[in-house]
């Protein structure tokens, strides 16, 4: 009896532990949510109440006439054309590291470590003064070609790690089966390995879309900006304008939402397997 | 492993990602410290000269860099007792237990959310006038410790370190999630058997096999710790009266607004170097398993 | 499917690891339609050999030849040769009629062609109704026949096999060494098959090579490898349980040669002939050539009786010595008696004791 309720009230407490965590979580994009559909006044007078007469024209508002649909496209190609490329590049080098023995491999490994810690904060001045150079400032290509060597090291790392768990008599059967080496990428690893590439593409899409700080640099003209550029810049106008500010951020917010909805298995996959590999 | 000897097959599927590299990282690293040996006399004309050491003697005395260098380890050190610890108990609640998968997708979904988007709804939050914060410790009839939280030199930083918390735990959660099913439920069962209760098998059993877990996200944290830039720059600017100024933002303001490129350039690699040091820990422990 | 069956030839393969030699000059001539067995202790080298004649492994010296070409500088789809792996190595995302007509798809056969030729090698291994099946949908035997199936649509020149059946229950392994023989006879494909089982190596193969440390020791057919082994090490490795030895010095006895044991009388080995008579050798006695008889020479102490039903195993022991006695009779002995054993000396093995080689009239 006395375990029992003892082991009742530690469940409880647990849970209500947990519980806790979850509004934590989930509070502030309620918040984001909600603002979106009130006054400033509504505002103002109850942050946590669901909006009274929700003002759901601040969506079309912003998205047709304030020309936000730019944006959300502009960030579908940016993180879309990120993640191909990236996947592609890694796909490739992975193959190679995980397949092969070569002179070299392991030198050429760690420097693709290396890329798996640089940020953009080390790269940002060369970066900025190549793309100048080569007149890319302000455009599509010089906003995705930097980005993607941001990705790059984490995904032909991932690959590598999943690639290497492919069983050797399955690629020295499909060897024997006559596969030349890209055929054996096409038709034996890249389907076996479809799992991890799909985690792959869920946080390359993901790290992509939310990113800022070379965007920020590169694309200062706003029909390039993506979502999380043109936000800020739309703040430095609006900073008042709360509930327009909160619709730009759900605009932003959604699709990545519903990826994640769509995805958790492979979000999850993504993140804890390069970690714990 | 296909022996590869005299075979240009490995390369080629590797030239492209390389070459990649080498354009967009390497170069620019090795380009990053070539400039910060550089100088010039005005910021606009780009007439660079060889200054030898003197953008870095500039750097051990300048107070700002100092400070905004001193937060970045302030935030090493809020990050590993705020969200890595947290992240280490809900792991530990939810190993085992009914429900895990949902909690497990609470928690990670401010992962999900943009730096920049955490940084404006936290601002609100924060917010002296309609602030959710403030309103809560009303309600709670704690009006007394009501501020203007991002607006305080007092609280900025751990305000701001709040907001990169929130949108961290979930993370480490996870990965110490992942960690701890790993470990054999055995090992647990043949403790149990040998009298130890749970405090004890957590610190005797569960600690020790999770080290390289551990070892990782610190490590992880540590590396985040000195090149993260999104939230400040959004919720404070490095303000209020520099209290939160951190070594990635002043340099981009260097860059940026006063175009001082080559002092940028040092100030980024002193940044780079700290990671790359602390990048060998994790390269070293990967190549141990590879 | 059928084609005609090529020989093999391995000329002075050699391989090594890092700084290990793994193979040390392989020679290995293999006739048309011919079934070998490799044979050999764990890492000796019978993987890396079969490897380097598919081609996924490149050797440091010698050469490979498929009846008159040479191949080792070729790739493996370019030999033709199909390999079957112990761990079967499916595609998990191809259903049976794709993992086995992949080779096929890949070198453009006719459509027709490929349906005609998976559907022949699928009933003469009973896999009709599993076409659409993945391998994750198959028992351990169904995976080990679809693994066989998709090396024969190819017609190979030559199969190789490594040891395909280790992950499959006894009796299963029974019923598939019955299936890959009748296979063989069918297709008559030259085939290597490496195989840790003795029953396998005895019953399978036309001939056996055993192979140690990198070499070999003997090719020959199973019943010479069993009864001529040219070695002491091939002498103990085929056989279970195992040939006993016992070292002695050589004399005569007469016009007769025998052993001198240490604490026994002397071991009779029949006529010298032109053997040597004396110095230091060692005999080999299979335990089933051994018989408990009253006058026997070598006399020990019952330490254990084994008996299996069909036949009794007793372990017997003198000073540091221990040799099996394996017999049909049901024995009367128990542990702790003394008993004396001998055998016919045409069944006692003799060796050189330095050597290991084979001393024969
Ligand atoms: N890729 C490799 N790298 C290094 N050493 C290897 C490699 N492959 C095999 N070896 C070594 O070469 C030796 C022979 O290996 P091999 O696999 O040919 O043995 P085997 O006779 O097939 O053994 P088993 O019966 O256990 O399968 C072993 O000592 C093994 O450790
Ligand atoms: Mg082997």
């Amino acid at each position: 009896m006395r375990n029992q309720l003892k082991r009742l009230a530690s469940a409880i407490g647990t849970h209500g532990f947990l519980i806790i965590f979850v509004l934590i979580s989930l509070f502030p994009v309620y918040l984001m949510f909600v603002t979106s559909l009130k006054s400033q006044a509504e505002l103002i007078q109850n942050v946590f109440a669901l909006p009274h007469d929700a003002k759901w024209d601040n969506y079309p508002l912003i998205v047709i006439q304030r020309g936000y649909y730019r944006a959300v496209i502009n960030s579908l190609l940016f993180a879309g054309s990120v993640t191909i490329i990236t996947i592609a590049l890694s796909l490739l080098a992975a193959y190679a590291f995980a397949v092969f023995d070569f002179v070299g491999r392991q030198l050429l490994f760690v420097l693709v470590l290396v890329g798996l810690m640089v940020s953009e904060v080390s790269i940002l001045i060369p970066v900025y003064q190549l793309l100048k150079s080569a007149n890319l400032l302000n455009t599509f290509v010089g906003l995705v070609l930097p980005q993607i060597a941001l990705g790059l090291s984490f995904g032909i790392f991932l690959m590598t790690t999943f690639f290497r768990e492919v069983p050797k008599d399955l690629v020295d059967a499909a060897r024997l089966d006559g596969c030349t080496d890209l055929q054996l990428l096409m038709k034996v690893m890249i389907p076996v390995g479809l799992p991890a590439i799909s985690a792959l593409a869920v946080i390359e899409f993901l790290w992509t879309w939310n990113s800022f700080f070379l965007p920020l640099v590169i694309a200062t003209k706003q029909e390039l900006m993506p979502l999380a550029v043109s936000i800020i810049d739309f703040m430095g106008r609006f900073t008042f304008n709360y509930e327009l500010v909160a619709t730009t951020c759900v605009i932003m917010f959604v699709p990545i939402l519903i990826l994640y909805i769509l995805t958790q298995r492979s979000f999850r996959r993504g993140v804890t397997m390069g970690a714990v590999k | 492993m296909i022996d590869a000897r005299g075979r240009l097959g490995p390369y080629l599927f590797l030239a492209p990602a390389i070459l990649y590299l080498g354009i967009w990282i390497y170069y620019p690293i090795a380009k990053n410290f070539y400039l910060s040996f550089l100088g010039s006399d005005s910021t606009r004309t780009g007439d660079y000269y060889f200054v030898g050491l003197e953008n870095y003697r500039k750097l051990l005395s300048d107070d700002l860099f100092h400070r905004a260098l001193l937060h970045n380890l302030a935030w090493v050190g809020l990050s590993i007792v705020i969200p890595v610890v947290i992240g280490l108990v809900l792991a530990v609640l939810l190993v085992g237990r009914r429900g895990r998968l949902f909690y497990a997708a609470v928690f990670f979904l401010p992962v999900t959310v943009a730096p920049i988007m955490a940084a404006i709804v936290w601002g609100w939050i924060y917010n002296p006038t309609f602030g959710a914060l403030n309103q809560l410790l009303d309600i709670i009839g704690l009006s007394g410790l009501s501020q203007p939280w991002l607006g305080d030199t007092g609280t900025a930083l751990v305000a701001v370190n709040m907001i990169g918390s929130w949108g961290y735990y979930g993370f480490c959660a996870l990965i110490f999630l992942a960690g701890l099913q790993s470990i054999d439920p055995e090992i647990y069962e043949a403790a149990r058997i040998d009298g130890a209760n749970s405090f004890q098998s957590f610190w005797s059993i569960t600690l020790p096999l999770l080290r390289p877990t551990l070892m990782f996200v610190i490590v992880y944290t540590i590396i985040g710790s000195m090149k993260f830039f999104d939230i400040i720059y959004v919720a404070t600017k490095g303000g209020p009266d520099n209290s939160t100024q951190i070594v990635a933002v002043y340099m981009f303001d260097l860059f940026i607004r006063q175009g001082e490129v080559t002092y940028a350039a040092a100030m980024s690699m002193v940044l780079t170097a700290i990671i790359l040091l602390m990048s060998l820990v994790v390269i070293r422990n990967v190549m141990r398993r590879a | 499917m059928k084609q005609a069956a090529e020989s093999v030839s391995i000329r002075g393969v050699e391989k090594s690891f890092g700084r290990t030699k793994v193979l040390k000059g392989v020679d290995l001539a293999i006739e048309r339609e011919e079934f070998v067995i490799l044979l050999g202790p764990s890492g000796c080298g019978k993987t890396t050999l079969l490897r380097i004649v598919a081609g996924l492994e490149r050797a440091e010296a010698g050469e490979i030849w498929i009846s008159d070409r040479r191949v080792d500088p070729l790739e493996p789809k370019e030999r033709n040769v199909a390999m079957v792996f112990q761990s079967y190595a499916l595609y998990p995302h191809m259903n049976v009629f794709n993992n086995q007509s992949f080779s096929l798809r890949l070198r453009h056969t006719p459509k027709d062609e490929i349906r005609a030729r998976v559907h022949q090698a699928a009933k003469t291994l009973g896999l009709e109704q599993l076409l659409e099946r993945y391998p994750r949908e198959l028992s351990g035997g169904q995976r080990q026949r679809v693994s066989m199936g998709r090396a024969i649509v190819r017609s190979p020149k030559v199969f190789l096999f490594d040891e395909p059946l280790s992950n499959l229950d006894a009796q299963l392994r029974v019923h598939m060494r019955g299936e890959i023989k009748e296979l063989h006879h069918h297709l008559n494909t030259t085939s290597i098959y490496v195989t840790h089982d003795q029953v396998e190596a005895m019953t399978m193969g036309d001939r056996i090579v055993v192979m140690n440390g990198g070499i070999i020791e003997q090719i020959g057919s199973p019943l010479e490898v069993f009864d001529k082994p040219k070695n002491r090490f091939v002498a103990g490795f085929v056989g279970s349980p195992a040939m006993n030895f016992i070292d002695g010095e050589l004399a005569t006895n007469g016009s007769r040669l025998v052993l001198r044991v240490p604490g026994q009388a002397p071991v009779p080995l029949g006529e010298a002939g032109t053997r040597r008579t004396s110095g230091p050798a060692t005999i080999g006695i299979r335990p089933h050539h051994l018989r408990i008889v009253g006058d026997g020479p070598l006399r020990g102490t019952v330490k254990d009786v084994q008996p299996t039903g069909v036949e009794t195993i007793l372990l017997c022991r003198w000073a540091d010595s221990e040799i099996l006695i394996q017999t049909t009779d049901r024995v009367l002995v128990s542990a702790g008696e003394d008993i004396n054993v001998s055998a016919d000396p045409a069944d006692i093995h003799l060796f050189d004791s330095e050597t290991g080689e084979r001393l024969d009239a």
